[in-house]
């Protein structure tokens, strides 16, 4: 049983080890530290020239790797914590993602950025946030957020090798010591994954038969998924079906393929840790309304409430969404 | 002796050659706005020639790289002399440099890079030094900033970085004393000349009047770099005489004609056979009419092929 | 003195911790810094040691559940000491957090939610259903199935007084009763109560969904209880029970329905009977009439000017042209051509590949020179 956090560390180690051109900077992320969350822990000992820690520069940091990314080397940089990918937002927005379309298309920016984000920790307001919301829709951006029933290290190498678009590569802070969701877990069953070799999305149920159709349809990313885990388990027992979506790539959402997956089943639910309002749910609810209008469809969305995140775990969960917030609202849907 | 001379000599041809061009499409490009033929933004280098020839003739073209910020017209004629590029890339047409899409301050062409946010083009240029580090290319990445852009804190993330790793980057800053509308000690505490100091990084600052002295400069600055694999700071006091992009022009004009008895093109015509020279001004002139026909001819990029592409 | 031992904070996100292995006894002298028990956090085991010297007092069982700073042991100085009034305020802080436990628990569920929302949706009174276990969704399901079987007709008449669905009862349980639903659900203008047949090892059957109840003879009976507005015959093969069976039941003015599939095409001044089964992609042409109790496979075509009697029935992908006229009881097989203004007479059968040019007699079995072998491949190369 591997955990997220073991599976990027070795998906690191193993891109050192294959790609002479991948690079690791970041801040503290040199051995013995090893990283905050130790996510780069062992590899500058293994690979001491391809490690490099950095000043508390993040927007230095960014742009250094733009350049590096730009003149044929395939740097992978940590921001420490995902709150910090503040200061580095005009190098991402304005440079890494415009250089290629800019250029017209003869220069790319193969640059991947590795960052926690998420709370639950009582870490409070500047360390417990989901900001990827504010780089969607970024154009030549791909937003990348595996969750626990991903492979996190695949995606990651498939965002540094073969990804050309700078990538926002969002990790979550629970998730890092969670064990992955391999394969079905009872009650859980983990049905399919569509697009496997690239940015996978899985489908899961908490029912065996796959042509019943589901009461209810869970669309959610990142670190949601022990929620979401959770809910399948606690809603098996009151018999309500469950179908959850979990895509990993965030910037573009397939909504064609969506069609057959949600024949039949009327009620969404789009859940994100990042706040409410102007975010990924709104954008999957509007695809869902523009492609499959009818007077049926009935969606919703959790997010956490539009205020800062308590530092008090008590007051922290009543702000992010939690497992007693989702199945309100799956009552709710369902009543 | 003769030898050095007239080494010496072609290189002061070469020099006004391209300072002329320079000087010429600035020109050009400025009254096509003032004529309505252009539209969008532009921010000319005039009177400030002597830098970019100066400093990018002393670079291995080869395999240098620049990276220049959005008054970069003159740096990009000094590397590569692509008239008809720059003409229609600030037209939009499909053959300029970057098909139109560009423009004016975001300008690509083999190892030139340019980008229009003041200050944000300093890590990426530093991170490029890096990677050919890493390549062992012996390739230097020389990086234009404005006297405006030491206001960026970023500038100063990256005079850090450069020198702590040990990068091969020329940061060349061209002091024209105003940043926009703004003059310098309005802006600035401190000289500006310390600002590398801060970082123990090898530093220069020239009074640019004549261009030789700035290659002079440009070419020990570059030796350095490529001997010792470290950064150096070079700053260049200039002035530009043009406004900072269209018709935005405050300054006294005591000042601006003050400087301009001192144009570093002047200084270099007078040094040079006034036959020699109207020879290579025909020529410059017809090559930038020609060149600016060609470009007015071309055609713009396909719309349907942009969304298509891109 | 005897020192307190708390369960210490490992994970932040814990709650509580099981006591998995006492490493030492009670009554044992430890000495600071000794293991004396093994925890299992949700993330890792860890090892709990010692804080003072001292003799052991073990406060919970292995296998325990232990609230994260819960007291669970007590380190004595010496070995007689006495220490009940410490154990008496150890023993008050456990209960109070045993109780919170206790109150954290669900109270016991005497339905899943699922039933719930089912119940409220239709209208069913939760609290009035005596049940042995947990109330689940299948109980309400059936429930509400078995009230419904009950006041169908009611039902219906309440809601939708003078144009509601008409129930068909679907006559031959084999697989033209497959090909009759597979329609029906196609158009859903009908609703369908039941299939009757008389293989008796059929009898409790179901085709998608659908029983077969008995013998076709029970048509009669369940008029007489209004069980069925209209019936349907979905034989195909045999053509004279087919007719046969129309015959007996038209006596009692038991009216047929027409079954068809909602992508024909019907042109203009089009006749047609009762009792017939149009299959998809069928096409009747401009003033054609077709009387009752066919049946028509998929891609007929019966063009313009046609007149089709009763109880015959066509293999997929007929053509006629204009004029025919094609009498009772009358067999086509499959890729059958008519030329126009053939007649075709009464109770004759028609094989596969006919292409019909003359009319034909009635009674008459027309064959077609098919599957003729030219040569044998000597060589292949």
């Amino acid at each position: 049983m591997q955990t997220y956090l073991k599976s990027l560390n070795q998906a690191l180690k193993d891109l050192l080890r294959n790609n002479k051109d991948v690079y690791l900077l970041g801040e503290d992320i040199i051995d013995p530290y090893g990283g905050a969350f130790k996510v780069t822990k062992g590899l500058s000992t293994d690979f001491p020239n391809r490690v490099f820690p950095t000043p508390i520069s993040e927007a230095a940091i960014v742009g250094i790797a733009t350049g590096m990314a730009m003149r044929g080397l395939k740097p992978i940089i940590e921001i420490m914590f995902g709150d910090f990918i503040m200061l580095a937002a005009d190098q991402i927005i304005n440079h890494a993602a415009k250089f290629n379309k800019m250029y017209s298309g003869k220069v790319k920016v193969p640059l991947v950025i590795r960052t926690p984000m998420g709370g639950g920790r009582g870490y409070g307001p500047t360390h417990s946030q989901s900001l990827e919301k504010f780089f969607l829709g970024v154009p030549g951006l791909s937003v990348v957020s595996p969750s626990h029933f991903h492979n996190p290290g695949n995606i990651l190498k498939y965002a540094v090798l073969e990804d050309n678009n700078p990538v926002l590569f969002i990790e979550n802070k629970r998730l890092y010591a969670t064990n992955l969701l391999v394969k079905d877990k009872f009650p859980i069953k983990i049905s399919n994954e569509i697009n496997s070799n690239s940015y996978p999305i899985i489908i899961a149920r908490n029912y065996e038969d796959e042509k019943i159709t589901p009461d209810i349809i869970l669309i959610t990313y990142g670190g949601m998924s022990l929620l979401i885990e959770n809910i399948m388990e606690k809603m098996f027992n009151e018999e309500i079906r469950i179908l959850a979506i979990l895509p990993s790539l965030l910037s573009k959402f397939p909504i064609k393929i969506m069609k057959q997956i949600i024949e039949g089943c009327e009620n969404v639910l789009i859940i994100e840790e990042g706040t409410e309002g102007f975010n990924w749910g709104a954008e999957i609810e509007s695809l869902f309304y523009e492609n499959f209008g009818n007077n049926y469809l009935k969606i919703r969305r959790v997010a956490a409430i539009a205020t800062v995140i308590p530092a008090a775990r008590h007051l922290e969960n009543v702000v992010l969404p939690s497992v007693e917030s989702i199945e309100h609202t799956i009552l709710e849907v369902l009543s | 002796m003769n030898q050095f001379n007239n080494d010496n000599k072609k290189l002061l041809l070469k020099f006004y050659r391209q300072m002329f061009l320079i000087r010429l499409v600035e020109e050009k490009i400025l009254e096509s706005f003032k004529r309505g033929l252009l539209s969008g933004t532009t921010h000319s280098s005039i009177g400030q020639e002597a830098c970019a020839v100066g400093v990018i003739n002393a670079l291995n073209l080869n395999k240098d790289i620049i990276f220049s910020n959005h008054r970069g017209h003159g740096h990009f004629l000094a590397y590569c002399e692509d008239i008809v590029g720059l003409f229609s890339e600030i037209m939009g047409k499909e053959i300029g440099v970057c098909q139109g899409i560009g423009g004016s301050q975001h300008l690509y062409k083999n190892n030139f890079y340019t980008n229009g946010i003041q200050g944000g083009i300093v890590p990426c240029a530093t991170g490029m030094a890096f990677a050919e580090k890493i390549k062992k290319t012996e390739a230097i990445v020389v990086v234009f900033l404005g006297d405006g852009t030491l206001g960026q804190g970023v500038v100063y993330e990256s005079l850090n970085i450069g020198a702590l790793w040990s990068l091969p980057i020329l940061f060349v800053v061209e002091n024209n004393h105003y940043a926009q509308s703004t003059p310098t000690y309005l802006q600035h505490a401190g000289n500006l000349i310390d600002r590398a100091a801060a970082f123990e990084i090898k530093r220069k600052e020239l009074n640019v009047e004549d261009v030789m002295d700035v290659y002079k400069l440009a070419k020990n600055a570059i030796s350095y770099i490529v001997e010792q694999c470290k950064p150096y700071f070079l700053l260049l006091n200039t002035y530009r005489f043009a406004p900072h992009s269209k018709g935005d022009d405050y300054r006294d004009i005591k000042e601006i004609s003050k400087y301009k008895a001192k144009d570093p093109l002047q200084r270099l015509r007078n040094k040079i056979n006034i036959n020699l020279i109207l020879k290579i001004e025909n020529d410059i002139q017809n090559k930038v009419n020609n060149a600016f026909n060609r470009a007015m001819k071309a055609p713009k990029k396909d719309y349907l092929c942009f969304l298509k592409e891109f | 003195m005897a020192y307190l031992q708390r369960i210490p904070l490992v994970n932040p996100n814990d709650d509580l911790d099981c006591i998995t292995e006492w490493l030492r006894s009670e009554d044992e002298y430890v000495k600071k810094g000794d293991t004396i028990a093994i925890i299992e956090t949700s993330k890792a085991i860890v090892e709990i040691e010692a804080e003072h010297d001292g003799y052991l007092i073990l406060l919970h069982k292995e296998g325990e559940n232990v609230k994260v700073g819960q007291i669970f042991a007590i380190i004595k100085d010496s070995k007689e000491e006495d220490i009940r009034e410490v154990l008496n305020e150890v023993t008050q802080e456990i209960k109070i957090n045993v109780k919170e436990n206790i109150n954290k628990k669900e109270s016991i569920k005497r339905s899943t939610k699922k039933a719930e929302i089912l119940a409220k949706r239709y209208g069913v009174n939760i609290n009035e259903i005596a049940s042995k276990g947990l109330i689940r969704e299948k109980d309400i399901i059936s429930l509400v199935q078995k009230e419904s079987k009950l006041n169908t007709e009611d039902l219906v008449e309440d809601m939708y007084p003078g144009n509601f669905t008409k129930r068909i009862l679907i006559l031959g349980g084999g697989r033209g009763a497959t090909l009759v639903i597979d329609t029906i659900f196609r158009k859903r203008d009908f609703k369908i109560v039941g299939i009757l047949d008389d293989n008796p090892n059929l009898f409790g059957r179901k085709i998608f969904g659908y029983p077969i109840q008995g013998p076709i003879d029970q048509v009669l009976e369940m008029w007489k209880k209004k069980l069925f507005d209209q019936l349907i015959i979905s034989i195909s093969s045999d053509l004279l029970k087919r007719a046969q069976i129309y015959k007996t039941y038209k006596k009692y003015s038991i009216p047929f329905a027409n079954v068809i599939d909602p992508n024909v095409s019907i042109h203009s001044n089009v006749t047609i009977g009762e009792g017939n089964f149009i299959m998809s992609f069928c096409r009747i042409g401009p003033c054609s009439i077709i009387g009752s109790n066919n049946f028509f496979s998929a891609y007929v075509n019966i063009d313009h000017h046609n007149v089709v009697k009763d109880s015959s029935t066509f293999g997929p992908g007929l053509f006629t042209s204009s004029r025919v006229h094609i009498g009772d009881c009358v067999k086509f097989g499959t890729g059958v051509f008519i030329e126009p203004g053939v007649r075709v007479g009464e109770n004759s059968v028609i094989a596969s590949g006919s292409i019909l040019t003359n009319n034909i007699a009635p009674k008459s079995i027309v064959k077609s020179i098919i599957n003729y072998k030219v040569r044998k491949i000597d060589n292949i190369v």
